[in-house]
This record gives structure tokens, sequence and C-alpha cells, in this order.
């Protein structure tokens, strides 16, 4: 018998770019939906259609190749819908974008598609072979995906959350279970400090890490260091113009220049910014001022270097790349690990550091694997949030506690579950428990 | 000549697990006997003079809710009841109650020298009968045989207890008595899988050399709230408790000696509880801690004796005195029986099933400190456990097991038997994940219709429940029909939001400025909804949000709950399964996949395999 449950979507294929795309849409109102968002939309079961998707407002999202299965004749033994569509990170993102806003559907947890074909009873002994390839690859991916997220600094910042909020809730146990102890009288102040704490945290991630953000505006790659480093020289090789002046007088650029380049898919703004030296007029100062801001606000930052001791000079620089250009010329060009040697003259060594930054960047931002964790990440913040802002309202400790519990149970899902043993063992360990 | 005897049931102890086992096999219509050292201790109270507090409050609830004999007897001898976390929300608040250890002792006899189908015997064990991994009596020490259909053992501690005091130790239990260690012979030579835990006690001090002047004064509730749902009103007299603490004087005396304590000599190695540490781990640990404080609690009414809840301690007598009459209105405490430590032995509780059957031996049943719990409550609740199932071994194999998600019973014994301990387990409020839902106030809602189908609960009970629920869906449907629009209410002077939604009653008593005494001024026939209802009407309503997610996500564990795996599955056999977590599984042998997943180390790809290869048996057994 086949359970009434949510319908649910997820992309099956790999994430990044690939030539094919194939979201999977399963439950009972898979079909509906998808209808409803559809030029053509095969009636009949285990028929494929050519179909564009439209949004709401008329966009075209893609031409796709849309197929429907009936249950219980599918994969999960739900109804199902499998379409396959172009694999760009654009196409991909604007149908998730849509998928997102609507209330039908929800994003799949790792592995419920497997998991609602088990529970259909989808599995005959034939099948059991190819399936167990499946879940083994569904483990493995997630594995991949772990050690991947492990890097990510939105990764480890998120577990720092978590371990945070467990704090929290064992303070609130202890206020429970131990009403009749000598627990610190400002513990109540102190857990509301740290939720207040934690949310800020949790929206300043969510601020930075907008992934619909990065795609619509680029990623920021700021080129920053002191005067005359080559900094203008290296903006008009990879932009292939002459877009900023350069001259060996140093203190030639006044004001940040932007160029846009694409680089093998990943859109990319690289600002071109006045040399940092003690500035001689006002305008030099606003432009270094300015220079400064976007180090700050930058994915990735190009650092110049005249000679390689001017490292110690930006240290506080966040995501740096130091460079040393002017190969061509250089008598003793640098040996340390550090630091890149380019020319903008002759090329040398652009190409390998545009791919060190499209590496680097997606990296960071968008790992192949950690694509769509990423959303679930984002839409586990997101729920977290939701739950902390619960709790603030003036209520019982029950209830107060149930909230934290719900907010930790939103950003465990991306480690796994939480256990009151570890709650206890915190209480324990804090507080002098026993009367 | 030897006498053969033959009981459905027989339970060895008379302890709180014992005594609760006991009268709900014979409740359920065994034949049951009763066997324990001394019938004149039977419900004694060994350690502090109390019933209930948070976690264990809701315990003694769901025993009185299964007709057991723990609520009533506090009911009939609690001198201080208090209702603990009352301002912190209905799910986290736990009735506790002092106890006059005498009245208390003497309730449970009363009521278990009553009970039909129950002989008491007074008699010590000297074996087990067991044929073919199948207990079938007894062989007591006069040498009689007994035979039975199921046997519970209750013996709490007694398995190589050790008492510690200062330097010195000897064994524990009645001195020299050689059939207490005859038993716990024979349950080693089972081969049962053993852990050692040690507890504490504080100097029991002569009332009438406490100084109670200057004492910060802990008075009983005004209105006391019996624990049992039978009874609406205390009869007895309520009296206060005193609180005082430690001081830098007595922190300085303890540290000075506390290489004379054995915890610290290192003559104790085995684990005591976090929760309920010695005073020499208090200050050892929380050495920043100025004070700590001590409840100094009565043992009953005309006794005259006080237990000062929290200074367990295992110092040589003389410097117990010395730090005790260091203590505010103890400095001139006469100590009437110094503290001490108990070291024993406990079987993993994860040699039993949910029925706290033993995997072992068929049968054979534990309930209480022997499976490695502490406390009153924790050991009666399985002893009713224990008691009901021993029981219904009479019928065709019915099983009696309340799950999580019915009652912090079934959180109890799911942790034990799943997870085992490793320290004395207690009960608290945080370990039941759905708390919201199992309240103390609604526990007969939730187990005594589960009490009347298995049949351990009286016709006297299930009278008054039935009474009782019916009003209550009467209370509920009324509330629920009526309502009222808000252009209305605020003619009435109950402000609320134009937002022209008419709401009912009962949706109306979730808003914080509407109490029911408003619903009744414009619904005036709901003024006789009593308070009972009135109590569950008002938290079903401004809980329902919460109340409806944790009713949500009971059913998703209820789900996983049915999935049973069977009990001779061979984990080897199952497929990429670590050697570790096959060994795991075969020694828990988890009853259901929900089970599964909450042992320790079991990942969630153990799981979907585990699913993988039961769907597997099915087909190929269906095919
Ligand atoms: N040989 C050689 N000369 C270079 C190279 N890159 C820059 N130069 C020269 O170095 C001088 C400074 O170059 P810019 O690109 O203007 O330097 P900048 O860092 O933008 O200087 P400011 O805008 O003043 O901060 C110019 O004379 C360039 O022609 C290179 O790769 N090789
Ligand atoms: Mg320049």
């Amino acid at each position: 018998m086949v359970k009434k449950q949510d319908t649910i979507y997820a992309l099956s294929t790999p994430p990044g770019k690939s030539a094919i795309a194939v979201v999977r849409i399963s439950g009972s109102k898979a079909l509906d939906y998808i209808k409803k968002i559809s030029s053509s939309m095969p009636t009949k079961p285990n028929t494929s259609t050519l179909n564009k998707l439209i949004t709401k407002t008329g966009d075209v999202i893609d031409q796709t190749i849309t197929t429907y299965y009936k249950a219980p004749k599918s994969f999960t033994g739900e109804d199902m819908v499998e379409i396959s569509m172009h694999g760009g990170n654009a196409v991909i993102n604007k149908f998730i974008d849509v998928f997102k806003k609507n209330k039908k559907t929800r994003l799949a947890e790792p592995g419920e598609f497997t998991r609602r074909s088990f529970e259909n009873n989808k599995l005959d002994l034939t099948q059991v072979e190819a399936i167990s390839d499946l879940v083994n690859a569904e483990t493995e991916y997630q594995r991949k995906q772990a050690h991947s997220q492990l890097e990510g600094n939105l990764t480890l910042k998120t577990k720092e959350i978590y371990s945070e909020l467990t704090n929290v809730l064992a303070n609130i146990e202890a206020m429970i279970d131990f009403a009749d102890e000598e627990l610190p009288t400002d513990l109540l102040n102190n857990i509301k400090e740290q939720i207040e704490n934690i949310s800020n945290e949790i929206y300043n991630i969510l601020s930075k890490n907008s992934k619909g953000r990065k795609i619509r505006e680029g990623f920021i790659v700021g080129i920053i260091g002191k005067t005359n480093t080559g900094k203008s020289s290296f903006i008009n090789n990879v932009s292939n113009q002459e877009i900023a002046i350069v001259s060996n007088k140093p203190g030639t650029t006044r004001d940040a220049i932007e160029s846009y380049i694409d680089i093998r898919g990943l859109p990319v703004r690289f600002f071109d910014t006045a040399g940092i030296r003690k500035h001689r007029n006002t305008v030099e100062k606003i432009g270094i001022k300015k220079s400064k801001e976007i180090s700050k606000e930058a994915d990735l930052n190009l650092v110049f270097l005249n000679k390689s001791s001017e490292i110690d000079d930006f240290k506080n620089v966040s995501n740096p790349i130091f460079i040393q250009s002017k190969y061509d010329i250089r008598k003793k060009p640098t040996t340390i690990n550090d630091i890149t040697n380019i020319s903008s003259k002759n090329n040398y060594g652009i190409k390998s550091l545009l791919n060190r930054i499209f590496h680097q960047l997606s990296d960071k931002n968008f790992t192949e694997n950690t694509y769509i964790s990423r959303e679930r990440h984002i839409e586990c913040l997101k729920n977290t949030i939701k739950y902390l802002e619960k709790s603030k309202q003036k209520k019982n400790y029950d209830v107060f506690s149930e909230d934290i519990r719900l907010a930790i149970k939103e950003i465990s899902k991306i480690y796994g579950k939480t256990d009151i043993e570890n709650i206890l063992d915190i209480i324990f360990s804090d507080f002098c428990i026993g009367k | 000549m030897k006498k053969i005897t033959y009981f459905d049931v027989i339970v060895v102890g008379g302890g709180h697990a014992g005594a609760e086992a006991a009268a709900a096999a014979a409740r359920m219509g065994a034949k049951t006997a009763l066997i324990t050292h001394s019938i004149s201790k039977i419900g004694e109270m060994s350690c502090n003079p109390a019933i209930g507090g948070l976690g264990k409050g809701h315990l003694v609830r769901e025993i009185d809710a299964l007709d057991g004999i723990m609520g009533q007897s506090i009911d009939k001898s609690g001198i201080q009841f208090r209702m603990l976390n009352s301002s912190r929300g209905p799910a986290v608040r736990g009735p506790r109650a002092q106890a006059d250890r005498k009245l208390y002792k003497n309730s449970i006899q009363k009521i278990l020298f009553n009970q039909k189908n129950l002989s008491i015997i007074e008699e010590t064990i000297e074996d087990l009968i067991i044929d073919k991994n199948k207990v079938c009596g007894v062989i007591t020490h006069k040498l009689k045989k007994m035979h039975c259909r199921s046997l519970v053992l209750t013996t709490g501690t007694f398995l190589r207890g050790q008492i510690r005091i200062g330097k010195n130790s000897y064994p524990a239990g009645r001195l020299g008595d050689k059939s207490s260690i005859n038993l716990a012979k024979k349950i080693e030579s089972l081969k049962f899988s053993i852990g050692r835990l040690k507890t504490g006690t504080p100097p029991r001090i002569y009332k009438q050399s406490i100084n109670f002047n200057d004492l910060e004064e802990q008075t009983p509730d005004k209105n006391p709230v019996p624990f049992s749902f039978i009874n609406k009103f205390i009869h007895i007299p309520q009296i206060s408790c005193f609180i005082t603490h430690t001081n830098n004087k007595t922190h300085k005396i303890i540290k000075n000696n506390i290489h004379l304590s054995p915890m610290y000599s290192g003559q104790i190695m085995s684990m005591g509880a976090r929760y309920c540490p010695s005073i020499e781990d208090k200050i050892n640990k929380f050495s920043d801690k100025r004070s700590h404080q001590i409840f100094l609690e009565p043992e009953g009414l005309d006794n005259n004796i006080i237990y000062p809840n929290g200074i367990s301690t295992s110092l040589p007598e003389n410097i117990q005195e010395n730090f005790i009459r260091s203590i505010k209105g103890l400095e001139n405490a006469i100590i009437i029986k110094p503290g001490y430590a108990i070291e024993y032995d406990f079987v993993n509780p994860q040699e039993l099933y949910h029925t706290l059957e033993t995997k072992k031996i068929d049968n054979l049943f534990f309930a209480g400190q022997i499976n490695g719990t502490t406390g009153y409550e924790e050991a009666a609740a399985q002893g009713i456990i224990a008691g009901i199932n021993s029981a219904l071994k009479l019928s065709n194999n019915r099983k009696f097991i309340i799950d999580r998600s019915d009652g912090y019973i079934g959180v109890l014994i799911d942790d034990l038997v799943t997870r085992g301990t490793n320290e004395p387990y207690r009960m608290f409020t945080s370990r039941a994940e759905f708390r919201l839902v199992l309240r103390a106030d609604n526990a007969d809602q939730r187990l005594t219709p589960l009490g009347i189908k298995t049949g351990c609960v009286s016709r006297f009970r299930e009278n008054i429940f039935n009474y009782k629920i019916n009003k209550l869906k009467k209370d509920f449907s009324m509330v629920k029909s009526k309502s009222i629009s808000p252009n209305k209410l605020n003619k009435l002077g109950i402000p609320i939001n134009h937002d022209g939604k008419k709401r009912s009653a009962f949706e109306l008593l979730s808003f914080n400025n509407i109490g029911f005494d408003d619903i009744v001024k414009i619904w005036p026939e709901m003024g006789l909804i009593d308070n009972e209802s009135r109590e569950q009407i008002i938290i079903e309503s401004q809980y329902a949000g919460y109340l409806k997610r944790q009713r949500d996500d009971i059913d998703d564990f209820k789900k996983d709950e049915q999935l049973t795996l069977p009990n001779n599955l061979d984990y080897k056999y199952v497929g990429s399964l670590s050697n570790e977590i096959v060994e795991k599984l075969s020694l828990i042998k988890p009853p259901t996949l929900g089970a599964a997943s909450r042992i320790s180390g079991i990942t969630p790809a153990a799981i979907i395999a585990l699913l993988r290869h039961v769907r597997r048996q099915k087909n190929n057994k269906e095919a």
C-alpha cells in the first residue's frame, strides 16, 4: 500500500556543469504541479514528451524531455515525473528556485527517494542488486560530500552553531530537570544572550552565502597591492582589452575598474583598484579607501607584490592569492611557494592562475559535490532561525526547550541526530548537580 | 519429605520493584507468590524518604495509571507534597512528596496483604531450577522446591554488594547470610554480562540535635495534589523541610581528609551517578563552588531521624561528624548512622527484552536496581512491567510493551535494553523526546486504556477512568462546538483583533489574555466544566501547535517500531554490516528497526541494509 506523503524533488544527476541534468519529482502532487508549468505534458504513463518549462510569469526555463511514471510503476512506487534538462548552472538554479517557491513540493532529504521505494515495497529480488549499487553510490556521495563540507567554512560555522545550540539546550534542560539545584543565577540571561548571538551568526551566514546573488552578480575578485606592481596590466591582459590605464608612474589607477570575465562558466568580476601607498591627494585617498572596501567584500583577493617581503603588509587580507608580476624582466624570480609568478607581457602563468581562481571559487562555493547540499544547508539554516525566533517569545520552559530542540533538529539534519546523552554530559560537566 | 508447591508467578524480593511486580501479576489473575527474607521490610524506603520528583513523578503517575500501588501509598503517607516546576510548563511539572517511612511501608504492606491471588512468603532463595534454558522454579533455604511458570528477580544490590566507610569494608546485606551468596553465585554462573556500580548515602542525624531556628524553610504546597488518579485529596498533615549549606570550613575538613575516602584512595573504581555525587566529589570536581545546599528531610511525622540530602559520603565516621558539625544548624548534630558508599554488581540490561525477560533464560525476568537503575520509582516502573509480562506468560505469548511514545516507562526500559548504562540510570524529563505529549497530568489517558486491555487494571479503577474520559470527551466537544465572532467578543469587553474570524471557545483559550473565566462569561453553561477538564482543555489549546507536531512525529516513530526484526535473525548474513555492528546487533537483538536505530554506533547505512534484508526475507517467504 502506498502511503500518502509529501511530494519531493531533487536533482538526481551530479550537481555542477554537465550536458544534461535530471530532476525527479515524486509524490501524489508531482504530475499536477509539473503540468502547471509545462507547455505540453504527457498524460500517458511511461511516455516522454518534448516539453518547455515555463514560470508563472511566462519565462521559459528550458526545453526539456519530461517523462511521467504512474504509481505504482515507478522507482519510488509513487507518481513520478522525471525531467531531463540542459545541465547549465543557470538553468538548474532557475528550476530549483521555481520549485522552492511552491508549497506543494519540498526538497528531498538525502536518500529519501530510495527510502520511499523501500517503504513502498518496490524491491523484488531481481532489483535488489541494482538498488544496492544505487544505495552505495548514495552513501559514497554522502561520504564525499561530508569530506568536502569539512573544508568549506560555511560548514565549519554551522557545526559550531550546532554545538553552541546543544549547549543552550543543555542549559535549559538543567533548569528544567534540576530545578531544585543551585544553578547559576544568571543562567537564563546567559541562555537568552547565547540565542541572540547564534541567531545573529546565522543571519550573517545567510546574507553572505546567498548563492543566488553570486549567480546573478558574479564572484568578486579584488586586484590589490602597492602601486606599480602591475595590477592594471593584469586586468587588461585577462579581459583582452585596454580597460585600465597603464603607466610606469606609481599611483596611476585612482578609482576601481571592473571587468567581467567568464572563467569556464563561472561568472567572475575582477576589480582593479588603486595601488596602496601613503596618499598624495584626496582623490587618491578615496580610491585607496575603496580598494580596502573591495578587498573586504571580495571572494578572492589577488595581492600583487613588488617584492616578497611585502606579504607582511597584507596579512589581514581575506582569501588572498599572492602574486609577483613582470616575470619576464625579473632577474631573480621569486621561489617562495606562496607566491605565484606571472607576466602580463608574455602571458607566463596567466592561464594557470585563472585555473586556480576557478578552482578556489568553485571549491569555496560550488564544489560539484556540495552544490545541492549547500542548498539544503541554507534551507536548514533558515528553518533553524525560524525556531530560534519563536523561542524568543515569552513562554514556558517546556516549549522554550522544544523550540531549541526543533532548531537543533534542523541544523543537525546536516550531521545526523543529536543524542540526549550529549546533553546530559554537558549538564553534568558544567553544573554541580546532586542534592 | 520435600513439599512441592506451584505458583504461576514467583517474585523474589520485597523492595519497590518486587512489591509492584507481585501486585501486578496477582491483579492479572496469576497465582502469585512474593518471597522475601523479611516480610516486615516489604515496601521499606532504604534511601531517602521521598517519592517522585522531576521525571520520577511522571513514572509514579504512569505506574498508577496501570493500577500500581506506589501512587496510592505515597498519597497515604506523604508529609510534604510539592509540585516541582509548577511555573515552568505542564510537560515538565513533577509531583514530589516527602514520605513518612512507616506510613508508606504500612500502606504498601496493607495493599499486598489484601491482594487477591497473592501469597507472601518469608524465605530465602538458595537456587533456581532451570531446565533447558527455561526457569521453572526455585529452591528455598528450607529446601523446599517451588515450581513456577515465570520468575521475577528483584533483588536490588545484593550481587557482590560491598559497603565502604573510610578504610573499613564489609559485604552488604544480612551479614553472613549464605543463601544470598548462593543465589548470587547462581546468577553469576548463568554468565550474564555484569557491570559494577557505586552509590552512597549520607549520615542520618538525630532530629532533636538540630537547630532549625535560623535555617531556610521550604514549605509544602498549599493544595497538595495527589499522585494517584483515584484520589482527590490528601489527608496527611503537611510539614516543612529545612535547607542549610556547607561552607568554607566544611570544605576544608573534607579536602584535608579526602585521602581517607575510599573513592580517592583508589579502593572504589566503579562508576557512580553523575547527578548524585558524594560531597567529596562535589568539592573536588567543582572547587570554585563555595557552598553546597543540603535539604534536611524528615523521615516521618513521629520519627526522630533527619535525612540530610546532598552530602552522601564514605569518609570515616569521625570525619563525618567533624564536617557535619561545621554546618549551620548542625553544630551539635548527633549522627545516628554514618554515611557509606556501596559497590554492587548489576546485570547489563541489554541482556533483557523490552518485557524485561532475559534473553538467555526463558521465563526469567529481572526488575529494579539489579538492572543498573537507581531510585524507587525506576524500580517500581520495571516491577510493574515485569509483573504484567510474567503473568502474560500463562497465555498465548502476549506481551505488554510500553513504547517511547506511550510513556516514560517506555523511555526507561527502551533506554536500558537497547543502550545499556554505565552509571546508575535515573529518569529525567529530558530523556523523553515526546515530552510535551507525555505529561504527568495525562498519564491515565495514555496508559490506563492499555492497562485495561491487558488486564492489569481493577474494575474499581476502570470505572473511575471511564467516567473521567466520558466527561472529558463531552467537555472537549462542548468547547470546540461553540464559537463567537471578534465583534461580539469586543462588545463583551474581551479585546481581540477584528479579523472577522469566528473562533471556538477552545481556540480562544490559546490567547494569552483569555482565561476560562472569560469563556464562562460568554457561555455560562461552560461553568459546569470541572477543574480537571479545564486543565486538560487549556493545555491542549495553548500547546495545540506543538502537540500536533509531536503527535505527527509519534506517527513516524510508530512506523519504524512496526518494522519488526525477527528474534532469530542472523546478522552475519545481512551483508554490508561491519563485524562490530554484527556483534552489537546479535547481542542486543533489537525487536524493531526503530530500536536498532537507537543503539549507539549503528549507522544509517546499517539500518538501510537491515531494512533491505528483512524485505528480501519477507518477499522470499511470500513467493
Ligand atoms: N615587463 C613587464 N612590465 C610590466 C608588467 N606588468 C606591468 N608592467 C609595467 O609596470 C608598470 C606599472 O604597471 P601598472 O599595471 O600600471 O601598475 P599598477 O599596479 O596598476 O600601478 P598603480 O595603478 O599605479 O597602482 C608599467 O610601466 C607596466 O608597463 C609585466 O608583466 N612585465
Ligand atoms: Mg593601476
